[in-house]
This record gives C-alpha cells, structure tokens and sequence, in this order.
C-alpha cells in the first residue's frame, strides 16, 4: 500500500551503463529478424497479451500514469516518458519501455508489482529490435475497455435473485435441495443422520460454545422415534438459541471481525487503556442475543449517535466498532485507514485500502471511493473530555475530502464528494450531505439492495456452522474471489434472512435444520474421491474446539465455570484461576499473550476474516503444564469423589468419563485407567509424595556418616523454610533455608537439611558451590551425604566460596541424599550461600538439571496432582474431548 | 506452505493436493517456482505441512544458509564511531559545516570527532574502530555496507522498517516470513527468537510481530535477564506432575486417542494433535538443555565472556545448532544506544558489552563449520550524526558531547554463508552524514537478505485482504555486489 515510484524520470545514464544494458538486450533478442506477417503474430501472440495483462492497467483507457498510455499505436511509438522515447524501434537498449522491465536499479522498475519472467522481457526486446511492429489494424483499447468493465459481471455485485424454488418438494429444506442437487452431479449423496448424541453435543457446542447439560443427553436419549427425536431437538435449538450463552459465542465471532482489544497499542507514553472497551463487547453480546436485526446492528456500529438511543449510553458503545483500533502514535490518516478497513472488509467484504494510495489492482474501487469514505471518518470526531470513549460525533463543518496522491497527505490532488462506493452505488451517485455522512453511509451498507452485505453476512454464519463458507474467502468478494460453490443456496439464504427482518437467529435455525448440518461427519472414501475437500458436503466436518470453547468446555466440566454474563475484562493469561468464560478475556494488542497467539487467537491489530487453524507443541504443553489446567483438573478430580466408593476405583473412573467425554467409558477404558490410577499411586506411595527437594533440618551423626533425623520444616512462605513465622524460633533458633542458600542452627541437630529424591531410576552428580562472605565466625560446614552410602563430598566455606562435587552415583525411585550444612563450632555469622545442581541422567542421557535456586519454592506453591488429578487432566486433554464429530 | 492463504488457512478436513492448489489460487507454476513441488506429490507431506506450519521446506532457491542471527544494536549505534572512518571529520572538528547538515530529530552543531581509534585488520585492510576489536578479527569474512539509509530519524518507525519493511502499518517481521517460509528443523523449539535482556526494546512486540501471517510465526521473546527455563519458556516445566508419572499420563492419553482415531480413520487433525503432545513431551527436555549456557566447555563460556550479552549470544549460538530458524538478539530494554550525549562513555560501555561475544561468535561459527550455514546481521535501526547534538530541554541534560539519530547514513555489516568477506560497500560522505555511493536502503537490504537465504523478494509473497504482500512491499533491488 505504500507508493511505488511511477514517473519515469528524465534519462539519467551515462553512456557506458547504456552500452552494458545494450549488450544485455541484444543478447536476448540475436535470433533472426521477422517478415511482417510474421511480425503481427509475434506481436498478437506475444506483445499483445502482455499489454493487456501487465500494463494497461494503469497506462490504457481508463487511467494514464505520468501521461503514459499503452493501449495505442500512436501512443506507444510516438510517446515520450520524461525526455526518453518510449520506444527507438529496432534498438531495445535506447528504449526507456525495455529498460524499465529489468528492475535495475539504475531505473524504476516497472511493472511495480514484480518483474516480468525472462522470456517476457526477452519478447519485449526483440518486438522492439524488429522495429516495434504495431499492426494498424490492432486495437487494444476496446479489448482494454471491455477489461476494465468485467467487474459488473462479478457474481458478487450481481443483485441478490430469488432461485427458483419449484423443484423443492414438499418439507424438504431448500438448503438441503441445492446441496442435494450439487451432490448428485458428481453421484454423490448426504451422509446418514448423525447419533443423537453426536447431534446434540454438535448442537451444544454450536450455540452455546459448551458441552452439553447431561440432562440433555439423556434425553435426547429417551426420544422413542425420529419424529419424537426431532421434535426434541428443535425445543433444544430454541432453548439454546434463546440462552445467554449464545450471545456469548456468537458476540466472539463478531469481535474477530471488528479487532476487538482492550489497549490502543504502541502509543509511546500515553494511557495505552481503552477502559470502556469491554462496554462494546457487552452491546455486542445483548444485541446477538435479542437478536437485534443485523441491518440495525450494523447500523449502530457505524452511526448510533444518530439513531434512537442516542442518549444511551450502553447503545453508543456499538461504535467501539469504529474506535476500539490501534492507535498508530495518533497518526489520523492511519486511524481513518484502520476504519475503513474494518467497515469494508468486515461488512462488505472488499478490501478498499488497497485503494488508499492508487485505484485498487483487481476491484473497482478507484482512489476517489476510498476518500469519499475518508472524508465521512475525517468529519467524524472522538468528543474530548467524555468518559465514554467509544463513540463518534459529527463535526460541526464536515471535511471535504481530497484525494492523496499515493497515499501522501502532503500530495493533494482532486477533491472529491463524501459518498458511498460507486461500484455499488453508480458513478453518479448521491454525495452524502447530512453531517459527516456515516449515517448514510450505514444506511447505505444496511440497504437490501447492497448485493455485498447480506451475503456477506449469510456466508459468515454458515461459516461458523459448517467450519468452510460458500465462499472460500469470507472477507474478499472482489472479482479475485471464486464464486460461492453454492450460488442458488447463498442467494436463497440470503433473502430468507432479509424477509426475515436480518434475523441472525433465524438463520442459524434454518440452516442448523437442515439434514444437511445434522448429517454425520464420517468419512466417505467414495466422496472423497471426488470432493476431497468437502465443498460440497456429502458429510459433516469434523471441527476442532477453538481455544474460547475448550477452555470454557474445561470450566464446565470442572464444575468451576462462572457463568455470570457481561462485565469487565480480565486476564486470563496471567490468572490461573480466572474462572470467567474466555470471551471476557482481556485482549492486550501491543503485547498479545503468548497462550493467545499459541492457540491462533487473530491479532487484533485489524480485522480478521478467519482463524488460523495450526497443531503446534506449544499448545500442548499449555494443556500439560500450566496451572490453569492443572487446577481445573484438581477441581475435576474433587468433584468425581464419592465417599460410597470405598476400596472400588471403577465407580469414580465411571463418573469422571460420564462428566468429562459424556457417555459410559468401556471396559478396556476401565481397566487401563484403573491401570494408571494405582501405577501412579504406587508410585507416590513410594517417593512420600515428595519428589525433587525437600527442606527440613535434623541432625548429622559423625559416627554413621549420615543423617539420623529428619523433620520438614514447620513454617513455609515468602521464599522460606524455617521454624515460625518469624526468626529466631524458639525452638529452632535461625535454623532456615531460602532459594540462595540459609542458616544452621546452634549445635550438630539444627542442620539444614535439602533432601532430595529420585523421581526416576536415574543416574546422579552432584556439583555444588558453597559461599560464606563474612570475616567473622568459623564459617559452615557442607555435606553431601546418602544414607548406607555415608559422605559423599564435603567442604568449608569460611569467609570464602568452595566448589564441591560429588561422583555418579544411582537411585532408585524415591530414594534420597541430603546436602547438609551445619554451624561447625558456633553459630554466629552462619548465613550461607548455595547452589546445588543434580545433574540427573537415565541411560548415559541428561534428562534434566535441577537446580537448587531455580527450583526453589516455598510451600505457597501448588501442591502435587495425585492420580485422580491426573487422570481428569489426561481426560480433558483427549481428541474426543477436544473434537466435535 | 508459501501457497497457504488467508482464504485457505484452515484445514478442517485432511486436505489434499488438489484442494490445496485449488484453494490457494495457485497454479502449479507458482508452486514449482516456490521448490514446493516436489514435496507436494507425497500427499501425506502435504497434509502434514498444512497441518504442522512449521514442518520444514526448502527455499525458493538453493542457499547454505539455514539460519541467521540478526544483532540488534537498538538505539541505533554510531557509525562514525565504529564501523566508518572519516579522517575529514577527525580533521575538521568543531567546525560549523554550511551545508550537508542535514535535518535529523534535534538540533545539532558542530563537527564532532570521533573520540575512538580505528586500525585496520585482516588481509583486507578494513579499518574499524577500538570499539569493536574483537569482532574486528572477522572483517574478510564479513561485508560491510557504509550505505545504508532509512527513512526518517526517528525510532519507532525505523525499527518497523529495519525489522518489517514498512514503518507504520502493521506488517509481518523478516523472521516471521522466512519461518513462514523454511519452517523449522527442530519442532523441540521455538522456531522464531527473540532476545531483549530486562524487558522490550521500544515499539516492544511489534518487531518480531507475524502481522497477518499466523500467530505461530510471531518470534517467542525470550527475556534473557532470567537464566530459569521456566521464566524463558511459558508452560515448559512442571513441578506438580512428575516426569515418570508424565509419561504414564501421556501413555493413557495416546491409549484413549488411539481408539478414537481408529474410528475416525485418517483424520489427519486428529493425528496431529497427537503427535503435538510427544513434541511437547521432548521439548521440555531439550529447551531446558538448550537454554543451559552451563552445558558449554568452560573454554568456550571464556571466549564469550561475562554478562548478559556474552550469556545471549552464546545461547544464540546454541539455539541455531539446534535448529532453530531466525535468533534476534537485541542489546537490551528501551534503546541502549541511542546515546545523545556521553557517547565516549556510554558507547565504550555498550561496545565493551558485546564485542567479546560477537568476535566469538564469529569463532566459534567459524570452528564449527556453521558460519557457511548462518548468516550473522549486526545494526541498529539508524546510525548517528557526525556533528553534535545541541543541548534541548528534556532531552539530553545540557551536555554537548552526544550525536542525534541519522537515518541519512549509517552502516551495517553481515557475514556467514554466501556474503562476501573482507568487502566494503558504498560510501557517505567525507564527513560520514549521507550514504553518496552505491545507496542501500533497508529494502535493498531485507530483498538481499531474502536472495542469500534463497528467496526471491518479489516472489516470496502472501496474499492477505486482498493483495500478494511482500516483506520488500513495492520496493527493495537485490544488491549482488555483498553476495560471494
């Protein structure tokens, strides 16, 4: 979007670069020269086609950059760019035209979106060695015309029609007609109906973003026939359709779309909060779920303070539409540009910044349409000194916008009118001339006869539902854009959500339905073969929770999940134990957490057609290590228990599988989680529990070179292990440890004790280094000691740092060594330093090195997951969990 | 991958060769042009790329290079001062020039001297300053380019174009691109490395931002102040499930997955989600290791020296031997510098940080036959002026003895893999103000970068809201001049 240089300067080569550029042209072009007849196919079959394709964009009939027009014989043979000759028929090197291909950079390079392939560059060349030969007779301006006018046959800006629907037999959805009739031409058919259970966890997930109830399941269950089924499932559509929850999942969709965030970005020094932002996702919600009509829902983002309600301020927040966008350091142009493009994209699905700095390359957006629309935006301000942040007014003096040369506000060209897209409107439309103009503007992207928005809108929704839109890109229409696979159905839907007063609920009714959503998604290798994407929906797709859904689906069946609806943000990055649903997320744009940008999360930093969908290992050791999901599971595993169960572990595995994956688990299931369970408590049963280091004090018996009594340390907090709350203890005096180092006490029974034990069979070496820095007392002593094994290193740190390391030595599983410190002869001026590392190998390989400071916690830290823990956490991160069929 | 779109981003299906093509709007030219053909016939390595982003690929082109070390000296560090002699302004100092000031943020006076000695080193002859002695060594296998010049003289938009080649709008940065472009080869790592010890550089995130590519091609910023892993990587560590008892966790789940999968046979979703849990499992082993400067014989730690820098450049060095794409290494928080005044002092400072470390970079590289493979990059986002920055309130404490920013000239130098060693390209002027010779801008800069690591710049494009993007946008000329 930035300009490109596009005048061709006066020549400015010396004699020697021409001669070097010569020898390059003719090398290329030394094959023998052409009889005329000749000369015209080369030039019809060649030169011809590359004009039209590469330059008459820009330098034809519609526009002539710098004067240049290459769609006339005249005007190609006879024109100048700058002082050069376009073209020296019969010497390529003097011709300014071939010289522009090589992108040297001893010229401009043209054309600016990339270089030619060689042997288009090579053709230009001989075309011109030849003597430029133009036959007469050739025309490139009609055909440069006919080009330019395509667009009004781009299906997207055809008016919405009504298919004919006489083929639709009774009851049958007509959704279901146009996929049948796609089907059948590649002798394909649906898919069987999907399980009731399936369907309904379909359905749960689609409307309200969670699992569902249990209560639901089962009775869908108990539904005797299909038509019982169906009645059922529609009572349960309607339910959901009417619930809170799905304002909340579908207001998420609708923040992708409009960048939501709750900072401004890079603003250097300024307050980077928009602390009303969270009132917009709140209007956002209410209105999804009053499902308020979407021409008034778009009509508000875009122009509330002119609408009723405009003394309301809950209504207002709508434009946090408009202004919740990065803040650019303040740049206004950038501000403007950031607007359009949400309105355009997001509403219309047109990408019309292209246009900022030249008339867009494939649409027809022409530089003026995208300042009409600044000049509405620049009329339009932010009223200073108001809590309210959200919304915009219409200034008193609207601006008259004029166009900006490439882009450059400092380049003024033409002025033009503050109106809608012509493309769209007409080229002689209206100019907008009530305030700014942004409630025309709504209105006129609102408008039943704008063939983009509804459409826009339709392909959006069933997007959502189906994980693919009719139209592949659903924030580009442009002419680039392939046609929906489904024209007929888009259009249908299309006026069946008009008629229906832009119902989005109504939609989401018709098209969840259909037989064709509630069909099931297994795969079909004979469709496959022919639809091996699925465009044409012979099945289900399989869809993947996205990062809101499994979190939230995590909290419900936690049983933890806060289902308040609306309010403030909070960050859920950094709270463990947030429990609020994840659209209530805070959302920093300037520094996106890394667990958001992890789990494809779009940048807020403009609109988001669609999300990313990728498998990386970062996910899955948010899903493995992070405290969020280790909490939950402990919650999990806490709401499974049961005191009825005595000795049986099977009850409580029955209960965890019917809460996390909804339905009975199976006997093979059973017998390895019961496998897991009892592995894993055997195994905490050997290590205590306690794995890794342990901080306690004891006494070290000279005789038997060991420790004799260990004790944990009562007290623990703030970064400390020692006998109370506050030093001395009375009864165990300084005796502590810390993450750098700690204090014995007073005689050989106070030692300080770091116990460590083996999680594994492993292998270990032990290095420590050992500092005491003060010049009085005797300084402290330092073991390294292994019950049955004696000593294993020992040193003084007196006033001084001693490095001490021990041999490799084996462990078993939950056995243990001790470093121990002990005061020597006194205990004055005791305070240490230490830094242990445990090298710890298995089979000749490092599997890890603990590291005493590093590892160091106090008991305020999580304690360890047990095997219930573990087992609702392995639960929760399964595919059957994490997929809906 | 350099055929994924934002109209094609998502795979909720297994996606096959056809489809992909057909969704990309891609001909099968594009594809052989991009060397992705050849892959492309086994459709599992399809499914596979579109599935994992990161899986790895050839460039456009053949290249050595597999990885780069970007040196991001923020601030924006003198080149009259380090790299570009000017006996000139030696000579003519604290005289008031008429003209060739040129306009840079503040007001500035006279010719200022460069308070640092410079002598030439190696076969080449190059003469650098004090400051950089050790990196010095290096210069015949480095090239040195005294013609660099940005865009305007101020920090925020010269660091998005040094790093995303556009100075305003959001755009994704060069090591998103070529991770979007190579993948990586170690999945055990983060592919994309960002480096800033005490917090972020100014404009923060954005410098290693993806912009509209997928977030996992944003650079993982690392805060090298911490030494712990678990500060250094989100979630790597787990200190309330064992490692054994991991295991076991993760043997069940793989046991529950592996009936699902059999009856939903072929889903190449499902089986990448599994096989994402084993890489996570190995990841927490090998990033811990990898981040260990510990590990490193005690020659080498000596070599690189003491201090945080030492301590970066050295893990640098080990994340790219694991195979880990693009490692930004910036000098620290804010701008360090970016000296208006004290700047004998402070650069002395700054120098005496980094020098060490990056002369044994190059060593070390070098002795490990990894130089061939890597391409080192050491800049700021400008350089400074040759004449002094004048006192201003609020600016730089009354002191005269300081150089304000200067996007009219500056100089950058790589080596490694493919640039030519021992090699001076362009010129400024007498007094070192404006690049005059052989002019390099930052797009001529990243559109090379791209040729030495096998990319077309015009070619290697993405097409977002609309258009084809580039990291080189409309602009950039490949300078093969700094190409061995």
């Amino acid at each position: 979007m930035r300009r490109h240089q596009t005048d061709f300067r006066p020549n400015r080569f010396g004699k020697f670069q021409r001669e070097v550029i010569a020898a390059i042209l003719l090398c290329v072009c030394s094959s023998p020269s052409l009889l005329a007849d000749e000369r015209a196919d080369f030039f019809e079959s060649q030169i011809r086609p590359l004009l039209l394709d590469k330059c008459i964009e820009c330098h034809g009939p519609s526009k002539q950059e710098n004067g240049i027009r290459l769609d006339r014989r005249e005007s190609v043979l006879q024109g100048k760019a700058g002082d050069a000759l376009l073209i020296t028929p019969g010497n390529p090197a003097e011709s300014r035209l071939a010289r522009v291909l090589e992108h040297s950079s001893e010229d401009i390079a043209m054309p600016p979106a990339g270089k030619l392939e060689d042997a288009q560059r090579a053709a230009v060349s001989k075309w011109i060695a030849d003597g430029a030969y133009w036959p007469e007779s050739s025309d490139l301006e009609g055909e440069a015309k006919r080009r330019a006018e395509q667009w009004r046959e781009h299906w997207a800006f055809q008016p919405v029609k009504s298919p004919d629907l006489a083929g639709v037999p009774e009851g049958v959805s007509p959704i279901d007609f146009f996929i049948d009739q796609k089907l059948s031409e590649k002798q394909l058919k649906r898919s069987k109906p999907a399980s009731p259970q399936t369907l309904v966890r379909r359905l749960s997930f689609a409307l309200s973003g969670l699992p569902p109830e249990p209560g639901d399941l089962n009775a869908a269950a108990k539904a005797a026939t299909d038509k019982q089924f169906q009645q059922w499932t529609n009572q349960y559509i309607d339910r959901l359709l009417a619930a809170p929850q799905f304002g909340e999942r579908w207001g998420r969709y609708w923040l992708d779309i409009s960048r939501y965030s709750d900072t401004k970005g890079y603003v250097f020094q300024e307050d980077r909060e928009y602390p009303d932002a969270w009132r917009y996702r709140e209007w956002v919600v209410n209105s999804i779920n009053n499902d308020m009509p979407y021409d008034e829902f778009i009509k508000r983002q875009l122009a509330a303070d002119r609408m009723s309600g405009s003394d309301d301020p809950s209504q207002l927040a709508a434009m946090g539409f408009l202004t919740l966008g990065r803040r650019f350091l303040n740049n206004p142009h950038d501000i403007i540009d950031d607007r359009i493009d949400v309105v355009s994209r997001g509403m219309l699905a047109l990408t019309t910044t292209c246009a900022r700095c030249h008339d867009h390359k494939f649409d027809p957006i022409p530089t003026a349409d995208y300042y009409s629309l600044y000049g509405v935006f620049a009329s339009s301000d932010e009223p200073k000194n108001e809590p309210s942040t959200l919304r915009l007014v219409d200034r008193a003096q609207p601006v008259e916008p004029v166009i900006f040369r490439r882009g450059s506000p400092g380049n003024r060209g033409d002025q033009v009118p503050r109106r809608f897209l012509t493309a769209i409107s007409g080229a002689d439309a209206k100019p907008f001339s009530d305030g700014s103009g942004r409630l025309e503007l709504a209105n006129a992207i609102a408008d039943r006869n704008n063939p983009l928005t509804g459409r826009v809108a339709v392909n959006r929704v069933w997007m959502h539902l189906f994980g693919q839109g009719l139209v592949e890109a659903p924030s580009d229409f442009g002419v680039r854009t392939a046609p929906p696979t489904h024209p007929e159905l888009l259009d249908y839907l299309t006026l069946s959500f008009m008629d229906h007063n832009w119902s989005v609920k109504s939609l989401v009714r018709t098209i969840i339905q259909s037989e064709t959503w509630q069909q099931s998604s297994e795969r079909r290798l004979e469709a496959e073969k022919s639809d091996p994407e699925n465009r044409l929906l012979a099945r289900m797709n399989r869809s993947r929770l996205d990062f809101e859904a499994h979190r939230d689906a995590i909290l419900a069946v936690s049983g933890k999940l806060d289902r308040t609806i609306g309010g403030t943000s909070t960050d859920i990055a950094a709270d463990a134990n947030s429990l609020r649903r994840t659209i209530y997320a805070r959302i920093d744009r300037q520094n996106l957490p890394g667990l958001f940008r992890t789990f494809n999360l779009p940048s807020p930093d403009a609109h988001a057609a669609r999300r990313f969908e990728t498998t990386v290992p970062q996910q899955a050791l948010f899903q493995l290590n992070s405290p969020f999901v280790m909490n939950r599971a402990v919650d999990l595993a806490e709401k499974s228990r049961s005191e009825g169960d005595g000795n049986d572990i099977s009850p409580r595995i029955r209960r965890l599988v019917r809460i996390v994956l909804e339905r009975e688990p199976r006997m093979d299931e059973i017998t390895s989680m019961a496998a897991f369970i009892r592995t894993i408590e055997s195994e905490q049963a050997a290590t205590g529990g306690q794995t890794g280091w342990g901080y306690g004090y004891g006494t070290f018996d000279e005789a038997s070179s060991s420790v004799t009594a260990f004790t944990e340390f009562p007290f623990s907090g703030e970064g400390k292990w020692q006998g109370g709350q506050t030093l001395p203890d009375a009864k165990l005096g300084w005796t502590s440890l810390n993450k750098q180092g700690g204090h014995p006490g007073g005689n050989l029974s106070l030692c300080t004790i770091r116990r460590w034990t083996a999680d594994m069979d492993c292998r270990v070496i032990v290095n420590s280094v050992i500092s005491h820095s003060v010049d009085q007392g005797d300084g402290v002593r330092f073991r390294v000691a292994r019950s049955g094994h004696g000593v294993l290193a020992e040193t003084v740190a007196q006033n001084s740092t001693s490095p001490v390391a021990t041999e490799a030595f084996e462990l078993k599983t939950g056995e243990s060594f001790d470093c121990i410190v002990d005061c020597r002869t006194n205990e004055s001026h005791d305070s240490f330093k230490s830094r242990i590392l445990v090298t710890q190998m298995v089979n000749g390989k490092v599997q890890r090195v603990w590291n005493s400071e590093d590892d160091f916690r106090d008991q305020s830290g999580s304690s360890r997951l047990d095997a219930w823990a573990q087992l609702s956490q392995a639960l929760m991160l399964t595919n059957e969990f994490v997929f809906v069929d | 991958m350099h055929n994924i779109s934002e109209s094609a981003n998502q795979g909720p299906i297994a996606i096959g060769r056809r489809g992909m093509l057909s969704r990309c709007g891609l001909g099968f030219g594009a594809l052989a042009m991009t060397g992705f053909l050849s892959d492309s016939m086994m459709p599992s390595a399809m499914a596979d790329a579109s599935l994992n982003p990161m899986a790895p690929k050839p460039a456009q082109f053949p290249s050595r290079i597999k990885h780069v070390i970007h040196l991001f000296m923020n601030g924006g560090p003198s080149h009259v001062d380090t790299f570009d002699p000017k006996p000139e302004l030696q000579r003519r100092g604290g005289e008031v020039i008429t003209s060739g000031n040129l306009k840079t943020e503040r007001p500035t006076g006279a010719l200022f001297p460069s308070p640092f000695r410079f002598r030439k080193y190696g076969e080449s002859g190059i003469e650098v300053s004090d400051l950089f002695k050790h990196t010095a060594q290096h210069v015949d296998d480095m090239a040195i380019i005294r013609s660099m010049h940005a865009d305007v003289p101020n920090h925020e938009p010269s660091l998005l174009l040094m790093n995303c080649g556009e100075a305003r709008l959001v755009r994704p940065s060069m090591g998103s691109w070529l991770t979007y472009g190579l993948g990586t080869e170690n999945q055990n790592l983060p592919a994309f490395v960002a480096m800033c010890p005490g917090g972020y550089p100014i404009q923060e995130s954005q410098n290693w931002q993806s912009g509209f590519l997928p977030g996992v091609f944003q650079g993982t910023y690392l805060d090298t102040k911490h030494t712990e892993i678990e500060k250094l990587i989100e979630n790597i560590r787990n200190d309330r499930v064992t490692r054994p008892e991991q295991t076991e966790q993760l043997n069940l789940l793989r046991g529950l997955n592996k009936k699902h999968l059999e009856e939903r046979p072929g889903d190449a979703q499902l089986e990448a989600r599994i096989q994402s849990f084993e890489l996570a499992f190995r990841m927490q082993t090998e990033a811990a290791e990898a981040f260990d400067v510990n590990r490193e014989p005690k020659h080498i730690r000596e070599m690189y020296g003491d201090g945080v820098q030492a301590r970066q450049i050295l893990i640098a060095r080990r994340l790219i031997e694991r195979g880990v794409r693009f490692v930004q290494v910036w000098h620290g928080e804010g701008q360090p510098w970016d000296n208006h005044d004290d700047i004998e002092v402070n650069h002395r400072r700054l120098a005496k940080q980094c020098d060490q470390a990056i002369g044994a970079l190059l060593t070390d590289l070098k002795q490990r036959g990894m130089l061939e493979e890597t391409l080192v990059i050491w800049g700021g986002e400008f350089g400074r002026t040759p004449v002094v920055e004048l006192p201003k309130e609020g600016s730089n404490a009354g002191k005269i003895n300081g150089r304000d920013h200067n996007h009219w000239g500056f100089t950058m130098w790589m080596a490694g893999g493919g640039v030519k060693g021992g090699y001076v390209h362009g010129a400024t002027d007498e007094f070192g103000f404006k690049a005059v010779e052989k002019n390099m801008h930052v797009h001529d800069l990243h559109a090379t970068i791209l040729k030495l690591i096998g990319f077309d710049h015009e070619k290697f494009t993405y097409r977002y809201a609309g258009r084809d993007f580039r990291l080189t946008d409309v602009h950039g000329t490949v300078v093969d001049d700094l190409i061995a």
